[in-house]
């Protein structure tokens, strides 16, 4: 069991044009200490999720455990009793209070004495990168000095678990990466366990523990990061994180010895190795994935037979740091990535391999 | 997004128990108040209207004869024709005031707008007496022609229809205005930049962008302005015009003497034009709601985006705002040159100055304003408590009944208060023997008057971010605490205008105090209607209705002051820039 | 935090008022439509009285909820627990309803006799005691000099002179069921000329008027302030009290008309009865007459000496003399009243009411056009009978036009009159 156990849970909107499934029968386990975060792309159900963990919203019908104990189902504990800290999209933060006043609110809530208020919400500001600035208004402020307030307010009383919406995606880019280190560090020095919730995958691969990847309403894979994007569950995970080529095929013969299927595809015969044999069946219609950092682009010779193709390249996307190739192989159009030193002009004809290690079968 | 805490989530799976409910038992509070002091007394009218006259049978007669006979049906579509009219007008009027108001950086803008709500603060037959006195045939205006020699006979300045919605749009120009002000002022400054961003001018800017994004708190105020000429039935008569719905209720109702067939007429008028009226405008609002404008602002120490003008538009808008200024002032400079003076008869100008009157009334009459203030400020503690309930439960919660609530509280916007009267007065006399008890008075205030608070409350706390809320409660706050702390201090700016409509509606209003007073509640306005003919002059009662204007000007110039900061940017003068 | 100090502010209101409600006095509550100035005046004196006669102050409450429909209707509404002591006001139709409802008694004050029973054939108080005039007048009609003049046409004498097109548009009237005084103008034309010619006259009335008013002190305001130069339906001492505050207006008394007897009684159920039957025995001493006069009614004792009382130094006792043309007392006046069949009035008020509402208010503009071409057309048969045609035929429809106006078919009329014009043509 996790220490955020959450089972079955399903919540649904009506609205004027008819119901949404906001949150389709989620299951997921989380770790003490562990940041995860619930990735997909926007409308999927994320914030539902995380809202129905923090109480702010309440299941049609599953369970939420926090530490073991009951949050939902046999009763309802309301947010403020969850033991949670909430960093909000829109940061959230009072515009009437002052810096001060807004970190110290819960404690004061509390009835923490006056004294060490201070001390403690000093302390945070420290941490969170504010101090000093007590007095200030959130108007007085830009964007990031605020989510760092509401940083700090969520996790002024030391909260379980923390939750975060979106915390970042209001402010530009350069902030966003530096943020997301301070978050992560911040996060694993107060060993706190965090919900954390965005659509931007660079964002969850580099911040998490494991990503769990949202599709309307449903929970389609909850990974670490490199499992993630190496070994996607399904065409949709393989789509959403980074770029891979996708390519339709058929199971045409499984290579029982060595541990090998061989697919019918756009390409041609495309070899690839799969984890679970039992997973596919002969003449279904699978998809193949494979990553552009994964196509070698090779010269005359090469030591494997099989998974070699010739084509033509259509196109050359030069991005600095990198080289995209795009390479036509009958009909079908193949990115791949290279060395930026990497010849090859378009219209020449070219040879790619592909690595059987690294294909990856997916049920259509 | 609902908050969870008290929602009433499934009762399917939690059965009874989620039916108990925090918001379920503030609802059923308030439909407890609702049932008391709007449905049961109001119920005697109902039924009223399904008498059959002369006999002691129901039926539809009333009903069917009110659609039969176009006498009706006509000034049923008169009285919208003028609300129209009316609500043009003020439109027109107030749309470049409010936006002077929350735009430019000018001086003395407090002073500005606390004299556009001047004229609402009277009672409507002093308004419209003063414009007789100035504007009639033999008023100043027509006597300065003719001794001028301008013109030879007397011009009719505002005997009739154009009078009525001349004297209603400059009456209800505070609605309008401060509306819109609150609108421009909390519309976030990055909205209007970016439609600048994309390059769209000022003028293009204004109604692509700023125009749709204040439609919430414009409606607020329109419907205000809209429903209240189904409710003044005394304008209309001192202009001459009396083919108008509440007119026709008033003196059918109040004038029947033996004729209760009349007098279930006027009854059915009132119960149809605001059944219609109603509906009509909660559709209106329901069709606008499809377009959330939820999270307009982030927040509220905003005082939208001030700019100091060039000098062309700086005078433009001075002239403007003096233009708007003269026709507003007018009735109180009227009312106090009459009532500093004595037989102010037929001239231009009175002849005979006296302090009698004022005399009289701090000799004799103190007992009114302090009547007034008593009942309003009851009034208005019972109706802000109620009326953030309602808007509470209306905006943010899925209670049962909540749309049920909004329909019967905004039905009192359009029940003109002589039914209203007859309605407490049979309910609360017999029986239930609430008429015998001073508080009446003020629950009558609160229940007539509560909706413009309402209303107000309403679009602020719409436009109210639920994060904000939902921070607190994560933090720890429960519900109430929550409210105190976080939402009602964000909401103040919003709800201090409607504050202050509460309060100055409920000191001016006549309609039904005239009918529950008993002898020492008299309230100023009541004094002001008895002293209407002493004689013939009307110096004492205008001397009365000008005290009423000094007062509530002094308490709005105060409340501005004490207000301060965010309250000051309600009045749209730029305390942010200062 | 504002409505809290609002809050703190009402409770120490509230309970200063309390503590001030709380002393046990003697009290006495008025209902009624009597203007402000009466009872105001009513108040002084008779609390001055009170306290010298009886030795204590006597708290005087006045509620005035409206006209006297209004206040009758409030009388309803208590239903035998009044919140007042006496009906102050309104004339014998009101009263009559009262008494037979039961919600007023007989009391015979201590200066009955003083009153007269009948007057021209007019009651002046209830032969079962229920009420009695203590302020009398007569229903007239009001104009202002000043306007007249600078429209240069003389004031009208009588009801006929009203329909002379020199007024049309100059006239104030109100609706007939907004105020007693203009339905009794409307018994005056149905009795005096009988059902059918009543009815014709106040459709070329109605068809004068300039404006529609919703009660006689509309129609006073309205004349007083020159807005319409003639009003009709008005209380007689209206005209006295602009004249002594310095309007130029004068009454007319038209050449027949009715008494009203503004009068008073006891409400059945009164709280203070004992107060009350000594206020109606001090209204109808001449203490009390006197301020009623004051407060700007006339008076109902016949053995008042209007000018003993100027001699005395009663103020407006010359404004009154001067009201009533030289009269010494109000019976004294000479005049030609109508024999007045109240009870016939009072019966038919629905009916005369709803009719007028329908046939000539709702009307209005319809009688105006429709009589405009009758005259119209009238003026061409004129023209062309000077330059001498035949136009017996035409004459003949164009009365049968006036007929039908009259009876109130307006439509026909108006085809009458094309039909008139049609055979003037030929
Ligand atoms: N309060 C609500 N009422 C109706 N529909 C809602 C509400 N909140 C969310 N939804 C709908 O539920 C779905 C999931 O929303 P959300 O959880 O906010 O998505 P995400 O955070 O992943 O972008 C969306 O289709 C959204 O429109
Ligand atoms: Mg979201």
């Amino acid at each position: 069991m996790g220490f955020i156990d959450i089972r079955n849970l399903v919540k649904r909107f009506r609205t004027k044009y008819g119901e949404v499934l906001a949150a389709d029968n989620v299951c997921l386990e989380i770790e003490k200490a562990e940041l995860i975060t619930l990735l997909g792309p926007s409308g999927c159900g994320k914030t539902t999720t995380l809202r129905c963990i923090a109480g702010l919203e309440r299941p049609d019908s599953g369970d939420v455990l926090i530490d073991g104990a009951p949050m939902f189902s046999q009763g309802f504990v309301p947010p403020a009793k969850r033991g949670i800290g909430m960093v909000f999209q829109n940061y959230a933060v009072w515009p009437h209070m002052t810096v001060f006043a807004n970190v110290a609110y819960g404690l004061k809530l509390e009835g923490v004495p006056r004294r060490t208020r201070e001390a403690r919400v000093r302390e945070m500001l420290d941490v969170v990168g504010l101090a000093g600035l007590e007095r200030r208004y959130p108007g007085q402020m830009s964007g990031g000095q605020q989510q760092r307030v509401a940083l700090a307010r969520a996790l002024m009383r030391h909260p379980k678990v923390l939750l975060l919406d979106e915390p970042l995606s209001n402010l530009d880019a350069k902030l966003r990466e530096k943020m997301r280190f301070e978050i992560r560090d911040i996060v694993s020095r107060m060993e706190m366990t965090a919900v954390y919730v965005t659509h931007d995958q660079a964002e969850a691969m580099v911040l998490s523990d494991r990503v769990a990847i949202m599709d309307q309403g449903k929970l389609v894979q909850v990974a670490k990061p490199d499992e993630i994007y190496h070994v996607p569950a399904s065409r949709f995970v393989a789509d959403f994180i980074g770029t891979t080529n996708i390519v339709e095929g058929q199971v045409e013969e499984i290579l029982d010895d060595t541990g090998l299927v061989g697919l019918r595809t756009g390409l041609g015969r495309t070899l690839c190795r799969v984890r679970d044999r039992a997973a596919v069946a002969k003449g279904e219609p699978v998809y193949l994935s494979i990553r552009p950092e994964d196509i070698e682009v090779i010269n005359s010779t090469h030591g494997a037979r099989d998974n070699i193709y010739t084509g033509t390249i259509t196109e050359r996307a030069y991005l600095g740091h990198l080289l995209y190739l795009f390479i036509r192989v009958r009909d079908t159009v193949i990115r791949a990535q290279c060395h930026p030193r990497q010849a090859g002009s378009e219209g020449e004809e070219t040879r790619i391999y592909l690595d059987p290690a690294k294909c990856v079968v997916l049920p259509s | 997004m609902g908050g969870a805490g008290g929602l009433l989530a499934h009762p399917h799976q939690h059965g009874i128990r989620s039916l108990i409910r925090v918001d379920n038992l503030l609802a059923a509070f308030a439909w407890l108040v609702v049932a008391f002091l709007i449905i049961y007394p109001l119920s005697f009218l109902v039924v009223d209207s399904f008498r059959v006259a002369g006999s002691d049978r129901f039926g539809l007669q009333n009903y069917r004869a009110f659609f039969s006979e176009p006498y009706y049906m006509g000034a049923f579509l008169k009285t919208f024709m003028l609300s129209g009219l009316v609500l043009l007008t003020t439109t027109v009027l107030g749309l470049p005031l409010a936006y002077i108001l929350a735009r430019y950086r000018l001086r003395g803008q407090t002073v500005f707008t606390a004299l556009t709500i001047l004229p609402i603060v009277l009672p409507a037959y002093a308004g419209a007496f003063a414009w007789v006195v100035f504007f009639g045939r033999f008023g100043t205006l027509n006597l300065l022609l003719m001794q001028w020699g301008i013109i030879s006979r007397p011009i009719n300045f505002i005997s009739g229809l154009h009078g009525v919605v001349f004297m209603q749009a400059i009456h209800l120009l505070p609605f309008m205005v401060l509306s819109l002000l609150a609108a421009f002022t909390s519309i976030d400054p990055d909205l209007e930049e970016a439609a600048e961003v994309e390059g769209a001018s000022g003028i293009r800017r204004f109604f692509t962008v700023t125009l749709p994004l204040c439609t919430p708190s414009y409606l607020a105020g329109a419907i205000l302005v809209f429903l209240w000429p189904f409710t003044d039935w005394l304008t209309p008569m001192i202009f001459g015009v009396i083919d108008l719905l509440p007119s026709i209720a008033y003196i059918n109702i109040a004038y029947h003497f033996t004729d209760v067939g009349r007098k279930y007429m006027g009854i059915v008028s009132v119960v149809l034009s605001s059944g219609v009226c109603v509906a009509a405008f909660l559709l209106l609002k329901a069709w606008v709601e499809r377009k959330r404008y939820t999270g307009l602002s982030k927040g509220t120490t905003l005082g939208g985006r001030t700019i100091r003008p060039k000098p062309l538009v700086r005078v433009a808008s001075y002239l403007y705002m003096l233009f708007v200024s003269a026709l507003v002032l007018l009735i109180p400079i009227v009312l106090g040159l009459s009532g500093f003076s004595r037989r102010w008869v037929l001239t231009p100008f009175p002849q005979h100055w006296t302090l009698d009157n004022f005399r009289t009334i701090f000799t004799g009459a103190t007992r009114l304003i302090s009547n007034s203030f008593l009942f309003s400020g009851v009034a208005l503690g019972i109706g802000v408590l109620f009326g953030l309930l309602m808007a509470y439960l209306i905006v943010r919660t899925k209670a049962l009944g909540r749309s049920g609530l909004e329909f019967v509280s905004t039905l009192m916007l359009v029940f003109p208060g002589v039914a209203v009267g007859v309605a407490y007065l049979t309910a609360f006399w017999h029986g239930i023997p609430l008429a015998t008890h001073w508080m009446v008075m003020p629950l009558a205030l609160f229940v007539r008057r509560m909706p413009y608070f309402q209303r107000m409350a309403h679009a602020a706390y719409q436009q109210l971010d639920p994060c904000l809320e939902e921070a607190a409660e994560v933090a720890g706050a429960s519900k109430l605490r929550t409210f105190l702390t976080i939402s009602l201090p964000l909401l103040l700016k919003g709800i201090f205008v409607g504050v202050i409509m509460f309060f100055i509606m409920a000191f001016q209003e006549i309609s039904t105090a005239i009918f529950l007073y008993r002898g020492g509640w008299e309230t100023l306005p009541v004094g002001l209607y008895l002293n209407w003919h002493r004689g013939m002059e009307f110096g004492f009662a205008a001397a009365l209705a000008f005290m009423m204007v000094v007062i509530v000007f002094v308490m709005l110039m105060v409340a501005a002051k004490i207000g301060g900061g965010v309250l000051n940017v309600a009045w749209g003068s730029s305390g942010r820039g200062k | 935090m504002k409505s809290g100090k609002m809050l703190a502010v009402a409770c120490l209101l509230l309970l200063t008022l309390l503590a001030v409600a709380g002393a046990a006095q003697q009290k006495l509550g008025w209902v009624g439509p009597i203007y402000v100035e009466l009872s105001e005046s009513l108040k002084k004196g008779f609390q001055d009285y009170y306290l010298r006669t009886y030795g204590e102050p006597i708290e005087i409450t006045f509620v005035r909820p409206g006209g006297w429909p209004v206040c009758v209707d409030r009388v309803r509404i208590w239903d035998g627990k009044p919140d007042a002591d006496v009906f102050l006001g309104a004339g014998a139709p009101a009263h009559s309803v009262l008494a037979s409802l039961g919600l007023t008694v007989p009391y015979v004050h201590a200066h009955w006799d003083m009153i007269p029973a009948q007057w021209h054939g007019m009651s002046a108080k209830d032969p079962d005691g229920y009420w009695s005039a203590f302020a009398p007048w007569l229903v007239s009609n009001m104009y202002n000099e000043l306007v007249l003049r600078m429209y240069n046409v003389p004031p009208p004498l009588t009801w006929d002179d009203l329909l002379n097109p020199i007024y049309r548009g100059h006239i104030a009237m109100c609706l007939t069921y907004a105020s007693g005084t203009m339905y009794e103008v409307v018994q005056i034309q149905l009795q005096t000329r009988g059902w059918r010619d009543g009815w014709a006259y106040l459709r070329y009335l109605a068809a004068q008027v300039g404006r529609w008013t919703t009660g006689s002190t509309d129609t006073t305001h309205n004349v007083t302030r020159g807005e319409y130069p003639i009003g009709i339906a008005q209380p007689q001492m209206n005209a006295m009290v602009a004249r002594r505050d310095g309007y130029p207006v004068g009454n007319l008394v038209p050449d027949v008309t009715v008494l009203v007897p503004e009068a008073a009684a006891l409400l059945a159920g009164a709280p203070n009865e004992r107060n009350a039957k000594i206020f109606l025995d001090w209204l109808y001493s001449m203490e009390g007459q006197k301020y009623v006069l004051q407060g700007g009614y006339f008076v109902a004792r016949t053995d008042i000496s209007l000018t003993q009382w100027q001699a005395e130094g009663v103020s407006m006792a010359s404004h009154a003399i001067a009201a009533l043309g030289g009269a010494d007392n109000f019976w004294a006046v000479d005049l030609d009243l109508l024999d007045y069949d109240l009870e016939l009035a009072t019966a038919q008020w629905d009916e005369v009411n709803n009719t007028f509402d329908r046939e000539i208010y709702r009307k209005w503009e319809e009688l105006k056009s429709t009589l405009s071409q009758i005259e119209a057309v009238e003026l061409q048969i004129a023209d062309a009978k000077a330059k001498g045609a035949d136009v017996a035929a035409a004459e003949a429809k164009a009365a049968e036009a006036r007929t039908l106006f009259e009876e109130g078919e307006l439509a026909t009329a108006r085809t009458a009159v094309t039909e008139a014009r049609a055979l003037l043509r030929r």
